[in-house]
C-alpha cells in the first residue's frame, strides 16, 4: 500500500464546490456533548456566587458594626489555630491558613462553611447507623496460610481502620482492557439467576449501555433483581430520558448518588467513584472502568483508553456485595434485609488472600492513602504503580523517594494524552520530581491510561483509587487487594508491555515554557485541596 | 435500522476523498469491512464510510491501540503540512508589513518636507530600500519555506514508515489486509 504526498489530497474547486474546514484526513465520529464542562462551569459559578455573598455580607457587617473588621481578625487568627490542632495534613493546613488569612475579613467564614467536619456530619451519622445495622454480616477472617509478611501487615491494617478482613477461597481474573472486561462481565451477567447490582461513577448512554441495557432487561424481565447506583457527577446528563424509562420499564432500579443542585454544598464535592458489578453473590467486578464507550475504545476522546478490570469468584465476593447493599441503603434511605444476598457464593478453592476494602467520608482513617502507603513500604523488590492523575501528599512522595533511594525497582506509569491539562502539568511535575531519586516515569504515548493499579513483588492493589488527593480524602472509593498469582500475573504482564512501548520521562528534553511554569507553581498551590 | 451491538461492532469515520481507496484497504487491515460509503453533502473532499467487524475478535486490545495509533499519525501528516505553510504564513505576514512600514515612513518624509530636495531623496531612498526590504524577504520566505519543508520532510517519512508498520503488524493479527 502506498501512502500518496499531501499535495494529492487537494482537488480542483470549482465554484460551486466547497471544501471542508476540517484538514484532518480521517475524523471518528464519536460525540462530544460538553456536559461536563457545562457542570464544572456551572458550580463555579455558582461557588463565585457564594463567594460574593458572603464578601457583600461582610461589608454589611462592617458598616453596621465598626468593630466587626477587629472581631473578624480575631475570628480569622482563632480559625488558624484551629486549623493546625485538625488531623488535616501538612500542605492542606498550609493551604488553608493561607487562605484564611489572605481572605481576611470572611477567611474564617469560608473555612467552616467548607469544612466537612461540620456539613458532613449528618451524612456521616447515617453510614455510622447504617454500618452498625450490617456489622453482623462482616466476614472474620485471616489471611491465606503461607501469605507474606506485608499481606498479613496489610490485612491488619485494613481491619483496624476498615473493619474487613480478608477472604481466601476465591479464584480471579485479570482484564488489561475495558473492552475484554465489559465483554465477560456482560456474558456473566446473561447468566444471572437472583441479582446483579451495579455501581459506577459513570454510567452513560451509548454503545455499552446498549449491550448492557439488552442482557438487563433479559434478566429483569426472567425475575432477577436488577439495582444501579450512579453518580451525578459522573453521569448527570449522560443518560437521556428514553433510556431511563427504558430502564424503568424493564424493572431496573436506579438510584444516583448525591445529587447535584443548583445551589453550593461543600458535599457536592464527595462523590461515589466505585466501579462494582456483583452478580448472584458468586462473582465481581472492579477496576477503573466505567459503563460509557470511551472505555471500551468505541468512542474517540483522548487516544487510546487504557483500563483494566479484575473478576473474582468464590467467597470473597461478599466483600463487594455488602459495599454495595450499604450504599444502596444509604442513598435509597431504606433499610432492608441484607441476608439473601450474602453467603451464596462457593468456595472456589483458591488459596490465595483476597481483601476488597472501600474508602470513603464515611471512615475515620485515610483507608484509600494509608493502604497505599502501606504496601509502598512494605515493597522491597518492586514497585509498579500506574494512574491517571498523580497529585499525591507529603506522605506518598516522600515514601517513593525512600524507596527508590533504597534500591527498589520503582516505576510510575502516567497518561500519555491527558484528559485534564491542568490536572497532567502538576501530575508531570510531581513525577518529575521524583526522577532524580531514581523513580523512572514512563508515560504511554498515544493512550489516555486511566489504569489504578499497584503491583509489587509480593501483592496487587485493582480498582478506583487514583493516587491525587481527591481520590485520598474525598470519593467514595473501592479496590481488590490480592496476592493472587494469576492477577499479579496479569497485572505484570500488562505493565510490561506499557514499559515496552512507553517514553520514559528522563529521556525526555523539554523545558515547558514560562507561562507552564507559572501555571503550574500556581496550581501546585492549591494542589492539596484538588 | 436496529443496530447489533452484541454481535458487530461499527465504526463511522469521515475521511478526505483523495485518500479514500487507501483508507478502505487500511481499515481491512484492522478488521473492519467496509458497509456504507456515501459522499458528504456538503463538503466535496469529504467522503463518509461506516464500517463493521465481528465483535469478537483475537487480539481486540492490541488492534485497537494500533488503530488509535495509525488515525493518529495520519493525521499528524497533515498537520505537519499546515504547520510548514501556517510558519512560512507567519514569516511572509511579519515581513510584509515591516516593509510596508519602511515604504510608508519614506513616502510620509518625501510628502512632509516635500519642499526639501534633501527629504525628498532621502525619502525617495528609504521607499526604494523598503521595495528592496520586499524583495529579499520573498526570498527569505521562499528559503524558509524550504527549509521547513525539508524539515518536516523527514518527520513525514518517519510518520509513513510507522504507518506502514502499524498497519502490517494489525494485518498480520487479523490475517488479512495486508497485502493490499
Amino acid at each position: 500500500m502506498e501512502i500518496k504526498n499531501n499535495k494529492t489530497l487537494k482537488r480542483q474547486k470549482n465554484a460551486h464546490e466547497r471544501m471542508s474546514p476540517d484538514r484532518d484526513i480521517v475524523r471518528i465520529k464519536t460525540e462530544h456533548r460538553g456536559i461536563g464542562k457545562i457542570k464544572v462551569a456551572l458550580m463555579l459559578f455558582v461557588a463565585v456566587l457564594w463567594v460574593v455573598a458572603i464578601l457583600c455580607l461582610n461589608v454589611w457587617f462592617a458598616n453596621i458594626l465598626n468593630a466587626y473588621l477587629i472581631i473578624a481578625l480575631v475570628l480569622d487568627l482563632l480559625t488558624c489555630i484551629y486549623i493546625l490542632n485538625t488531623d488535616k495534613t501538612g500542605q492542606s493546613k498550609a493551604v488553608w491558613i493561607f487562605l484564611v488569612l489572605i481572605l481576611f475579613p470572611f477567611g474564617y467564614m469560608l473555612y467552616f462553611l467548607s469544612n466537612d467536619e461540620f456539613v458532613y456530619r449528618s451524612a456521616r451519622k447515617k453510614y455510622g447507623k447504617i454500618f452498625k445495622a450490617s456489622e453482623q454480616f462482616m466476614h472474620d477472617g485471616s489471611p491465606a496460610a503461607g501469605a507474606s509478611g506485608g499481606v498479613i501487615s496489610d490485612c491488619d491494617y485494613l481491619k483496624k481502620a476498615g473493619g474487613v478482613t480478608p477472604f481466601t477461597g476465591t479464584s480471579a481474573k485479570y482484564f488489561p482492557s475495558g473492552a475484554s472486561g465489559f465483554d465477560d462481565m456482560l456474558e456473566r451477567c446473561s447468566q444471572a439467576k437472583k441479582f446483579i447490582f451495579i455501581e459506577y461513577y459513570i454510567v452513560a448512554d451509548g454503545v455499552l449501555l446498549s449491550r448492557f441495557l439488552n442482557v438487563l432487561e433479559e434478566r429483569a424481565a426472567a425475575g432477577v433483581d436488577v439495582r444501579i447506583i450512579r453518580d451525578d457527577m459522573g453521569s448527570g446528563g449522560k443518560v437521556s430520558r428514553k433510556t431511563k424509562k427504558r430502564i424503568a420499564a424493564a424493572g431496573i432500579k436506579m438510584s444516583t448518588f448525591n445529587k447535584l443542585v443548583p445551589f453550593y454544598k461543600i458535599s457536592m464535592n464527595y462523590r461515589d467513584h466505585r466501579k462494582i458489578t456483583v452478580i448472584d453473590g458468586e462473582t465481581a467486578y472492579t477496576g477503573g472502568i466505567n459503563i460509557s464507550d470511551e472505555y471500551i475504545n468505541e468512542k474517540r476522546m483522548y487516544g487510546y483508553w487504557k483500563d483494566n478490570a479484575v473478576r473474582i469468584d468464590g467467597l470473597a465476593v461478599d466483600g463487594f456485595t455488602l459495599m454495595f447493599l450499604r450504599q444502596w441503603e444509604y442513598v435509597t434511605k431504606k433499610s432492608f434485609d441484607y441476608s439473601p444476598f450474602l453467603n451464596l457464593a462457593k468456595d472456589s478453592g483458591g488459596t490465595s488472600t483476597f481483601l476488597p476494602y472501600s474508602a470513603g467520608i464515611e471512615y475515620e482513617g485515610w483507608i484509600a492513602r494509608d493502604v497505599y502507603a502501606n504496601v509502598i513500604s512494605n515493597a522491597k523488590e518492586k514497585l509498579y504503580i500506574m494512574t491517571p492523575y498523580f497529585v499525591p501528599d507529603d506522605t506518598i512522595m516522600n515514601l517513593l523517594i525512600v524507596k527508590a533511594m533504597a534500591g527498589v525497582d520503582v516505576r510510575l506509569v502516567l497518561p500519555g494524552i491527558p484528559d485534564k491539562r491542568t490536572v497532567y502539568l502538576i501530575s508531570l511535575r510531581n513525577a518529575d520530581k521524583l526522577t532524580k531519586y531514581g523513580v523512572k516515569v514512563i508515560t504511554a504515548p498515544e493512550a489516555f491510561v486511566h489504569t489504578k493499579s499497584v503491583l509489587t513483588e509480593y501483592c496487587a492493589i485493582i480498582g478506583s483509587i487514583n493516587f491525587d488527593v481527591r481520590s485520598f480524602y474525598q470519593q467514595y472509593e473501592c479496590a481488590l487487594y490480592t496476592d493472587d498469582k494469576a492477577v499479579m500475573e496479569g497485572l505484570a504482564a500488562d505493565f510490561n508491555g506499557v514499559f515496552a512501548e512507553g517514553v520514559q520521562r528522563e529521556y525526555v528534553q523539554q523545558k515547558p515554557k514560562l507561562s507552564t511554569r507559572v501555571l503550574t507553581a500556581l496550581l501546585q498551590v492549591i494542589s492539596p485541596l484538588m | 435500522m436496529i443496530e447489533d451491538y452484541m454481535t458487530k461492532d461499527s465504526l463511522s469515520v469521515a475521511v478526505k476523498a483523495d485518500v479514500a481507496e487507501e483508507m478502505k484497504k487500511w481499515y481491512g487491515a484492522f478488521g473492519w469491512t467496509l458497509t456504507e460509503e456515501q459522499p458528504d453533502k456538503v463538503y466535496i473532499d469529504l467522503v463518509h464510510m461506516k464500517f463493521t467487524r465481528p465483535h469478537k475478535i483475537e487480539n481486540k486490545d492490541r488492534l485497537q491501540l494500533l488503530q488509535v495509533r495509525f488515525e493518529m499519525m495520519l493525521n499528524l501528516i497533515s498537520r505537519t503540512k499546515r504547520r510548514v505553510n501556517l510558519l512560512t504564513a507567519l514569516l511572509c505576514t511579519g515581513m510584509f508589513l515591516l516593509g510596508a512600514a519602511i515604504i510608508g515612513c519614506g513616502v510620509a518624509l518625501a510628502l512632509w518636507a516635500s519642499g526639501t530636495v534633501f527629504y525628498v531623496v532621502c525619502g525617495m531612498v528609504i521607499v526604494a530600500a523598503g521595495v528592496l526590504f520586499w524583495v529579499l524577504s520573498a526570498f527569505v520566505c521562499a528559503q524558509t519555506h524550504d527549509y521547513y519543508t525539508d524539515k518536516y520532510s523527514v518527520y513525514d517519512d518517519v510518520l509513513k514508515e510507522n504507518i506502514h508498520s502499524v498497519v502490517a503488524e494489525a494485518a498480520s493479527l487479523t490475517g488479512y489486509g495486508a497485502d493490499s
